[in-house]
């Protein structure tokens, strides 16, 4: 006869992970990791890129084995061997990417996941997903085509298509890095329905900002090892909660700094400027610009607004098919027009728009638009060297080792050659686009001080991010687009996400 | 009158060995993998049909035999695309060859050979309607099979979870692999099955059109049928259209000379080529627009995504 105390079931984990350990090669990406996710509650995994949360929610979601370490399912050890494992143990995941298939209707995608026979029957389960969207009060329409649905749209297909599937414990990747605020909200709004009703919620996030808003508790991984396990964050200040991550405090932004001096020519201006985007269609109308030596502007707006059209724009990449663009008051037609003007550019993918794969690091620095220096008929390459050591040493971004090729690098490796090369040019005018995605959180710290610093020499700073927090916290000005217009412009002192989000969806502030 | 009637007629005859080589490369295509060889299937299938209908008297076995053989001929593409990592075009390009080789060879004794072929066989009550009867219902029976070809053709692909998976591969990989299918099989069934249906319509050109065997005589029908896809925005009932459209620009010519009425031989030949290339520079960039995302990836790396 057995004497165990009973153990009331509200009590026991959803998910219960105990010492997860993962190798790859040389990298231990997870030691003895602990994570554990109770029904009704919002677990927050938060880490910096590459601290290993990736690779504990793949083993979670039965894509990798753990080498050690058990995980249980409401107490029961589990071995998933795979996704379809893990999905029938309850277990769901809307990735980062949103796996949808942007041809196919919601109806047909949602089919993917959760039609069991050899037939598919389509308007059934069009009845089943608008009875499950109007029950947990995710809004899509079943027979729209993804490729017409917003980002925010789309992830409530991706949450509705895991919940039909039987999820119990969700597991969101970063759901909010894609999001207009307005859109957090809503799905901040979701997400508590589901708590409600006793879904159990993983959220991977790297905004502590949210981190507050919406988790119960969270746990803090850094170099594949549990920092803080199931914390409440309310425990915890911001500082306190960086330093678990990083490993080190990391210094906060300078708040106090110089007004922008008055100056007679604007750094960058665009004035009626209209561009066509890839696809031939109108990715910019009629925009008009200023950016001010010693100004740093914010471009805020949902992915794909014409921010990137935008910087190409300004940097001659991209032909206008009416208006003007100057740099320091010169015309700009061309890229050589731009860089001749003094223009640097950090661009939105550096692989697909700076990178060559092959050539290495050192190379790279004698690519930076300025004449290269010559010895004879050759490349002076001691003078290159020299330029990039100097960079590196003003910069701080701590850049690979010279020989390197950039195609080993990893992107935020290859992010860092692109910043040093190009934030320490003497610019006029610097063009950045997401400067600090894919970097840490010191070395994004440092690129943003970087940024001020161009910004405190005198350059014009045009800067185009999809996080809020760090425009809010650089610029001077954010100017607001929504599809392809200047929708609105706040200054510094009037900056509020409310009003910033209501402009980055079309509307007034 | 009877002019029309006998474009009609032709041009239904002689497109339904297109119509079902296109009918297989829209089912491979729409997996995400483009297979030139399809005329290469398409002379395999024929000399096989050939053959077996010369030997065995059964046309039934020779379609089957045919079939086969353009499968066989299509999972050499699928093992070296999606396996091998081979590039599309030149696979594509290399099993044709390779199928235009091995049909003379093998096909050279049978040259001047007669067989049994299928035979027209007139649907009593419906091939007396005027016009739409002969042209639809005075056909041979691989005709009337690919009446129900493309209906279920369409329904594979749009209304069944393997359709479903094999769109899916064709328009983004990764989402399949999220759902524990694995790419390279659903493609590779796509690509066999692709094959076995232009196998099928290389038997129609060879026991039930033509009635003969010669060297190369798909003459260019399957790269036809490889156009009419795309310019069919990869749905199967256009392509039914198109085929029938490439027949009757086939069938035109012969209908003339019938009648007496002198046209340039070459000009004739030419005719079904500049139409398609007439086509595809009137739709231009909108057919393209439908086409499944994956098929992108062919031209960025020559290897499909796996």
């Amino acid at each position: 006869m057995s004497i165990e105390a009973p153990v009331a079931p509200t009590t026991l984990p959803m998910l219960q992970v105990d010492g997860f350990s993962k190798r790859f090669g040389e990298v231990q990406a997870n030691s003895d990791v602990r994570f554990d996710v109770h029904a009704g509650e919002v677990h927050a995994l938060v880490g910096e890129n590459g601290a290993g949360k990736s690779t504990l929610l793949k083993m979670v979601y039965g894509v990798y084995e753990p080498d050690e370490g058990r995980m249980l399912i409401d107490g029961e050890p589990v071995a998933l061997g795979s996704p379809a494992a893990a999905r029938s143990r309850g277990v769901g995941m809307v990735f980062q990417d949103l796996r949808l298939v942007p041809a196919f209707t919601v109806t047909e995608n949602i089919a993917l996941a959760a039609n069991p026979g050899p037939v598919l029957r389509l308007k059934d389960l069009a009845a089943e997903i608008a009875e499950a969207s109007a029950r947990h009060g995710l809004a899509v329409h079943p027979n729209a085509r993804v490729r017409h649905l917003s980002i925010g749209e789309r992830q409530r297909v991706e949450i509705l298509k895991v919940l039909m599937t039987g999820a119990r414990l969700i597991i969101l990747d970063e759901p909010t890095s894609v999001l207009a605020p307005q859109e957090v909200d809503a799905l901040f709004a979701v997400v508590r329905q589901l708590t409600e009703a006793g879904f159990g919620i993983v959220i991977v996030t790297h905004k502590l900002g949210e981190v507050r808003a919406i988790a119960d508790r969270v746990t803090v991984l850094r170099a594949g090892r549990t920092v803080l396990h199931g914390v409440d964050p309310d425990d915890y200040d911001d500082e306190q909660l960086i330093e678990a991550m990083v490993g080190r405090a990391v210094p906060a932004l300078p708040a106090e700094r110089g007004p922008v001096p008055p100056s007679d020519v604007p750094a960058l201006e665009l004035t009626g400027v209209s561009s066509r985007g890839d696809r031939g269609h109108e990715a910019l109308t009629d925009i008009s610009l200023r950016v001010q030596p010693g100004e740093l502007v914010g471009i805020a707006g949902v992915a794909g607004s014409g921010q990137r059209e935008l910087c190409e724009v300004a940097l001659g990449l991209r032909p206008t098919t009416s208006g003007e663009v100057r740099i320091g008051g010169a015309s700009v037609d061309s890229a050589r027009d731009a860089i001749g003007a003094g223009a640097a550019s950090v661009p939105e993918d550096p692989v697909a728009d700076s990178v060559v794969r092959r050539l290495t690091v050192l190379e790279h620095m004698g690519l930076d638009g300025r004449r290269i220096p010559a010895r004879g008929l050759g490349v002076d390459w001691a003078a290159v060297r020299a330029r990039m050591t100097d960079a590196d040493a003003r910069l701080g971004l701590r850049i690979a080792p010279a020989k390197r090729r950039l195609s080993e690098l990893s992107g935020g490796n290859i992010q860092r050659v692109i910043l040093t090369r190009e934030l320490a040019l003497d610019s006029s005018l610097v063009v950045a686009a997401y400067p600090s995605r894919g970097l840490d959180v010191a070395n994004a710290r440092r690129t943003q001080e970087v940024l001020l610093e161009r910004r405190a020499a005198g350059s014009g700073v045009l800067m185009v991010s999809e996080d809020l927090d760090e425009l809010m916290a650089l610029a001077d000005r954010i100017v607001v687009m929504h599809d392809g217009h200047v929708s609105g412009e706040v200054l510094a002192a009037d900056f509020d996400r409310q009003a910033i989000g209501r402009l980055m969806v079309g509307g007034t502030s | 009158m009877s002019l029309i009637i006998d474009v009609l007629t032709g041009g239904v005859r002689g497109g339904t060995s297109i119509l079902y080589a296109a009918l297989g490369e829209t089912v491979s295509q729409r997996s995400g993998v483009i297979n030139l060889g399809t005329e290469g299937g398409m002379l395999g299938g024929a000399l096989t049909a050939y053959i077996i209908a010369a030997e065995t008297g059964n046309p039934w076995l020779g379609v089957l035999g045919g079939g086969i053989v353009g499968a066989a001929l299509a999972l050499v593409h699928a093992l070296l695309v999606l396996w091998r990592g081979a590039n599309q075009f030149a696979s594509g390009l290399m099993v044709l060859f390779l199928a235009l080789g091995l049909t003379s060879l093998f096909g050279a004794s049978y040259v001047g050979r007669t067989i049994t072929p299928f035979t027209t066989w007139a649907i009593p009550v419906l091939s007396d309607i005027p016009v739409l009867g002969p042209v639809l219902f005075d056909q041979d029976p691989l005709v009337y099979l690919s009446y129900l070809a493309v209906p279920a053709a369409w329904f594979v692909l749009f209304r069944t979870r393997a359709g479903l998976l094999l769109r899916t591969a064709g328009e983004r990989s990764d989402a399949l692999t999220v759902h524990g299918a694995d790419v390279r099989v659903v493609r590779t069934w796509a690509v066999g099955a692709g094959g076995f249906l232009a196998g099928v319509g290389g038997a129609h050109l060879s026991i039930a059109y033509t009635n003969t065997w010669f060297e190369n005589m798909v003459a260019g029908r399957g790269f036809i049928a490889v156009a009419l896809v795309i310019l069919a925005a990869w749905g199967p009932v256009k392509v039914m259209a198109g085929a029938y459209l490439f027949g009757a620009a086939l069938a035109l010519g012969p209908a003339l000379q019938a009648r007496g009425i002198p046209v340039n031989q070459f000009l004739l030949h030419v005719i079904p080529f500049v139409l398609t290339l007439v086509v595809l520079a009137a739709l231009g960039r909108r057919s393209s627009n439908a086409a499944p995302a994956e098929l992108q990836r062919v031209f960025e790396n020559g290897a499909p995504a796996t």
